[in-house]
């Protein structure tokens, strides 16, 4: 007898004190069908029709290369209002080079000394144009100040995750001379090739 | 809305005059001016002329480009910004005028293209106003494999009529 009720104590005391992971309602459901078939078609939706990140800007017409980042590297000569351009370097000079970073909107940013660091929006109609507006800093060799820019690019040789770019992009703004200090219009440009990356 | 107003349908021809400011490189600007054509919706003409006259000097440059619109600036959903490509011909003579000597005509034509941004208003029916900033590049010669050029910009306000 008192061995039963040792037994029976014991038994008790593991019941109580074994580890419990909650209580049958709370765990998660698993098996709504409902739920499951909706998810489903969420997913398969997905698939077929890439999500359009033109972020109200208009700029996307379902390319893929309005849904991806991109970072290129451009080369060729500038124009800073010092004469007409020089032939592109071989290597090429630092006044030559050229990134754009493009993000998912459609919005880039370039950097290089002439015309010096933009910041706008790329626009696409078609398999090969692609046109850019926006402002930033603008340079030549007599003045620097704010602008306004555009770009009108092609791409060509294309892969799934390169391509190959060529672009004009002039500026006009309004700059202060060195010397002086006076305002006058400045409109640098650049005539570039390059290959860009989408990831 | 505001911007929406600005993208209306271009008729048939339209025929305009205009004046620019022309920049060909050394910080200058030099006054010019321009005769402005379309005959539909996307094909537009235009022909610059300007030059000036130093001593016994007489330069005179005639460009003629024809360009497209591309529908690539789509600012805001609207066609209030028009990007366009197309080629130019220019023509750059210089008249030398002596007196005691025979006068001297020299002709250099070349072969380009034409990059540009317009914005185009409408006013009425029957009248356009269009401004512009146009670069027209010229390749130098053998440096041009390696993409040395000159640039001819000109920014440009014309306005006309549409027939």
């Amino acid at each position: 007898m008192k061995r039963f009720l040792a037994v029976c104590f014991i038994m008790c005391l593991m019941t109580y004190s074994w580890p419990v992971y909650g209580e049958p309602e709370d765990w998660v459901d698993l098996a709504d069908d409902d739920e499951v078939e909706q998810r489903k078609r969420e997913i398969e939706e997905s698939r077929e029709q890439p999500e359009n990140f033109d972020c109200g800007l208009g700029n996307s017409d379902g390319q893929k290369f309005n849904n991806t980042h991109g970072l290129s590297l451009k080369f060729g000569p500038p124009g800073a209002q010092n004469g007409h351009s020089n032939p592109l370097g071989i290597p090429p000079g630092i006044q030559d080079i050229e990134f754009t970073y493009i993000n998912k909107c459609g919005f880039e940013g370039g950097a290089s000394i002439v015309p010096r660091i933009t910041f706008g929006a790329r626009y696409r109609s078609g398999q090969f144009f692609y046109g850019s507006v926006g402002g930033g800093l603008l340079i030549t060799a007599n003045a620097l100040g704010p602008g306004v820019y555009s770009a009108v690019g092609v791409n060509f040789v294309r892969t799934t995750s390169f391509n190959f770019e060529f672009e004009f992009k002039q500026g006009l703004g309004i700059g202060q001379r060195y010397k002086n200090g006076n305002a006058q219009i400045i409109s640098p440009y650049a005539f570039r090739f390059g290959l860009g990356y989408y990831w | 809305m505001i911007l929406g107003s600005f993208s209306p349908s271009l008729q048939a021809f339209e025929l305009g005059l205009g004046f620019s400011a022309i920049e060909e490189g050394d910080d200058r600007f030099r006054p010019g001016i321009l005769v402005d054509m379309s005959s539909g919706e996307v094909w537009r003409s235009r022909a610059y002329y300007y030059g000036r006259k130093y001593g016994p000097i007489t330069e005179r440059t005639m460009l003629i480009s024809v360009y497209r619109y591309l529908d690539i600036m789509r600012v805001f959903n609207t066609n209030f910004l028009r990007a366009s490509v197309g080629g130019v011909v220019m023509n750059e003579r210089t008249e030398l005028d002596f007196k005691e000597d025979e006068d001297e005509v020299e002709n250099n034509f070349n072969l380009g293209a034409t990059i540009g941004v317009h914005t185009y208003i409408k006013i009425g029916d029957s009248f356009f106003v269009q401004g512009s900033v146009e670069s027209h590049l010229f390749l130098a010669g053998l440096g041009g494999i390696l993409l040395a050029n000159g640039r001819k910009q000109m920014i440009s306000l014309a306005s006309g009529a549409v027939f």
